[in-house]
């Protein structure tokens, strides 16, 4: 029992791991620093370790998709990130894409039923 | 703070020097942004086992800094099987290198056991830097992106489903042991500097050798080349099949003159053999017949396979279909 409950682990990791970059690029629509974003994604149901998100934002920043600036707010200075008009175009593409795979999946899973 | 602040260096330490304050700003935000809000839970200050606790939550400092590398790995997924097919085929031609380093070092000093002893260190040496070679040329690939022309294919390169192709494991292997014994033909390569200190040769070639040095070489250019056209173009079953016919025939005739040339080999001290000359020329001409016939049986096989690659519909082989 063991062994499914480590190869389901790894299997929802994997599954996961896909839909997190559409999560943080939805929630970017609007401006977030990398802690509130992180809690707002949590909030919505969707966990993030820190160690993965802030490498993501980068490199999403890096790619044009994003775009960010250092602010002061609570005493403390912050970098805050949003979604670049490149990254909304690539968003609205990827949302089709999911909803197009989501659809297919979830007709596969009925018919399986 | 001073936990948060030893993290931070840490991780910092490990991290490009253009993106560090950049990326240890951030971190300390989290960190700090963290720290409150359990504090702010609890009513106090977190106390430095939890913060510790906190800390060893967030990732270890390596791991934390390489995820923002651009590389999180040595040898991707994708130049992966071209690694280790290459690092196979580079290990199976260095140790029938040494192989024949052996069984020289054998047949010249008769002392199997002290050939192998002095074989084996090097032979692991030789693994770990074929190993550390492969290795590197498999990063320089992926730092490259040279990965694509790697990968870069076309199903009719491929031999046919049905035929029957020599491995590639068996080709480089050949080409492997064919290159060494070009290299030893021509003199660039010399077994004996590999013997003991003070060891002289037992055998000599005889006289006779000096007419066969050119024809000899030129099998063993042809040999290497209808290797490395299997190799390339596996494929090409019919061309495959037709060069292996001309090399085992060329082969057969070539051995069939060298046995009509008769002696091969000189004992320059005979009094150190327990043979003569003349049984050891005997035993070199059964084994040169030997191998004539068996070339002359390659022949034959060579000369059914061209016919099936003939008989096959849809042209003589790959080939023709891939050259148009």
């Amino acid at each position: 029992m063991g062994g499914e409950v480590e190869i389901f682990e790894g299997l929802r990791l994997e599954l996961r791991r896909g839909s997190l970059i559409l999560a943080v690029l939805g929630q970017l629509r609007g401006e977030h620093y990398g802690y509130t974003l992180r809690k707002a994604l949590g909030e919505a149901g969707v966990e993030i370790d820190e160690g993965a998100l802030y490498p993501m934002l980068r490199r999403l920043e890096a790619q044009g998709l994003l775009t960010s600036q250092w602010r002061e707010e609570e005493k403390r200075n912050k970098r805050f990130y949003r979604l670049s008009p490149q990254g909304r175009a690539v968003l609205d593409r990827l949302i089709g894409e999911w909803r197009g795979l989501n659809a297919a999946v979830d007709h596969i899973l009925k018919g399986e039923a | 703070m001073n936990l948060v602040e030893r993290y931070l260096a840490a991780v910092g330490r490990e991290l490009p020097e253009d993106q560090r304050a950049d990326i240890v700003a951030e971190l300390r935000d989290e960190l700090m942004s963290k720290i409150e809000e359990r504090e702010g839970g609890l009513g106090r200050l977190l106390d430095r086992r939890e913060q510790e606790a906190l800390l060893v939550e967030h990732g270890h400092p390596l791991v934390v800094a390489h995820r923002y590398r651009r590389f999180q790995a040595l040898v991707g997924p994708s130049v992966y099987p071209f690694w280790w097919a290459g690092l196979k085929a580079a290990l199976v031609v260095g140790a029938g290198v040494y192989l024949v380093v052996v069984a020289v070092n054998v047949f010249a000093t008769g002392e199997v056991q002290r050939a192998v002893v002095r074989a084996v260190p090097a032979l692991w040496e030789a693994f770990l830097m074929i190993f550390a070679v492969s290795t590197l040329i498999a990063v320089a690939v992926e730092r490259s992106g040279g990965v694509a022309r790697l990968a870069r294919w076309r199903p009719s390169q491929l031999p046919p489903a049905r035929f029957k192709t020599r491995s590639r494991f068996d080709l480089v292997v050949e080409i492997g042991l064919g290159v060494v014994f070009i290299l030893w033909w021509i003199g660039a390569l010399r077994f004996r500097d590999l013997a003991p200190a003070g060891y002289g040769a037992p055998i000599a070639m005889a006289p006779t050798w000096a007419a066969w040095r050119t024809p000899v070489l030129a099998y063993l250019l042809f040999e290497l080349a209808t290797n490395l056209v299997a190799l390339a173009r596996p494929s090409w079953s019919g061309t495959n099949a037709a060069l292996r016919l001309a090399r085992n025939m060329a082969g057969a005739g070539l051995l069939f003159g060298i046995l009509q040339t008769s002696p091969w080999f000189l004992l320059p001290d005979p009094g150190r053999h327990s043979v003569t000359e003349a049984s050891l020329n005997r035993g070199v001409e059964i084994g040169l017949t030997c191998a004539a016939l068996t070339m002359l049986a390659l022949g034959v096989v060579s000369a059914w396979r061209l016919y099936q690659a003939l008989c096959r519909p849809g042209g003589v082989d790959g080939s023709l279909r891939a050259a148009s």
